[in-house]
């Protein structure tokens, strides 16, 4: 069926508001979406049926049932599968003329830069500070254009770099030094509306295709900050920081590799545990961590408090393995010897069957 | 004089309303009006925690606070 359908005919309305060149310009884009979830889902959704030509997703999650409330390409029937594989197969009915590429691995400083290296715009549709800052400094690194969003309970901000000419303001003229996670809450924590995700990740979808096709669009040093409580819309405007350390000084790396991967040796390491207590005292493994190794709880909103010994070797636990991460690029920072457990202690229980 | 605060992501959550009109002194800056304000809602981001804007453009928060000014506190938001 599909092969009697012929481009045009899919993509008519667009090709009369564009033109013909303009959409053979969307055809040979290159663009990369990175978390298929709640901003990903329509941003992929969108993208794909207007004719771009290959889209990469990465995501190294598997749907579950709280998600579909709001990551609208999954249904019930997807819970447990991994999140690309069942983003692909949807959207390739949706566009059968759009490369898809699928990236099911969780981003970190020893791929992004190869993986964006084969494509145009980069689509920050994550959940973290750590990823969001690592996706940052690797577009710069880079030289691609990256269109971020965030979102919180009714509120969303959008946030367009373009890195091409390697120039600025960029995301740390207004944030020098990443946010820790946990410093506010996430969705999980605070609730969102899913509605809110499709108006904001087809705010990046958007965005994406004014560049290609040469529209106007959002500029580097310009937030959109879209309240659909009060249903308003207003961008704010920022300056190039003179010290900025990405932008101008050229001294932001992508943070080298702090990961390890269970098992590992802990008597090597103090243990620094940076859920909440609350939250420790619930997990089966950490009656035999205190027994066996040398533990710290310090919950991550207190680690800047937290002022070690210099002379020990650290290793950040978490439930996930992205507070710690997070906690681990911090306490590095501050010039200590300290690793973070990758998948943290879900890692661990599933691994050791408890 | 008369300015108009407005409350973002978990600010306005914490303080229960998107924004208000207020009175306050003359020569205070935005840090000083935050502090106060952080500590009436119970906030739990420290003022070098989150950006400040004065009529649509982000401005550092030592900068003096005018009549009429729309003043908008900005927590970081990483949801998605």
């Amino acid at each position: 069926m599909t092969t009697s359908i012929t481009l045009n005919e899919l993509y008519q309305r667009q090709i009369t508001l564009l033109g013909e060149a303009a959409f053979e310009k969307i055809r040979n884009s290159r663009i990369l979406i990175i978390g298929a979830g709640g901003l990903g889902c329509p941003a992929l959704q969108y993208l794909s049926s207007s004719g771009v030509g290959v889209i990469g997703i990465v995501d190294f999650d598997i749907v579950s049932a709280s998600n579909l409330q709001r990551q609208i390409l999954f249904e019930i029937n997807d819970i447990g599968r991994k999140k690309v594989e069942a983003a692909a197969e949807k959207l390739k009915k949706l566009a059968p003329f759009c490369n898809i590429q699928v990236f099911p691995f969780r981003l970190d400083a020893t791929n992004s830069l190869e993986i964006f290296s084969t494509f145009d715009v980069i689509l920050d549709c994550t959940d973290n500070f750590y990823t969001k800052f690592l996706i940052h400094d690797a577009c710069f690194k880079t030289g691609k254009v990256l269109i971020q969003a965030s979102v919180y309970q009714y509120e969303g901000q959008v946030q367009m770099f373009d890195f091409r000419e390697r120039q600025g303001p960029c995301l740390r003229c207004l944030w020098p030094e990443e946010p820790l996670d946990g410093c506010t809450a996430t969705c999980a924590e605070a609730g969102v509306m899913g509605p809110l995700l499709g108006v904001m990740g087809s705010i990046q979808a958007m965005e994406a295709l004014k560049l290609i096709t040469e529209k106007e669009h959002l500029n580097n040093g310009e937030t959109l900050f879209v309240d659909l409580m009060s249903r308003e819309f207003d961008v704010r405007r920022f300056k190039q920081k003179s010290d900025c350390p990405c932008c101008v000084k050229h001294e932001c790396k992508v943070q080298e590799v702090l990961q390890v991967d269970w098992p590992v040796d802990l008597k090597e390491f103090v243990l620094v545990d940076v859920r909440s207590l609350e939250e420790s005292d619930q997990c089966p493994l950490v009656e035999q961590f205190k027994k066996h190794y040398r533990v710290l709880q310090i919950p991550l909103d207190k680690i800047k408090d937290f002022v070690p010994p210099s002379d020990q070797k650290y290793l950040t636990i978490c439930a996930r393995g992205l507070r710690s991460l997070n906690a681990c690029h911090y306490l590095r920072a501050q010039g200590l010897e300290v690793y973070s457990l990758r998948g943290g202690t879900n890692n661990i229980l599933s691994m050791e069957n408890l | 004089m008369k300015i108009k605060v407005r409350y973002f992501a978990s600010l306005r959550e914490k303080a229960g309303k998107s924004q208000e009109e207020m009175t306050i002194q003359t020569g205070k800056d935005l840090s000083d009006l935050y502090r106060a304000l952080r500590l009436k809602y119970d906030f739990s981001l420290a003022e070098n925690e989150i950006k400040y804007s004065v009529n649509n453009e982000y401005v550092e928060p030592n900068i003096p606070i005018n009549e009429n000014d729309v003043i908008v506190f900005i927590p970081p938001v990483a949801g998605g």
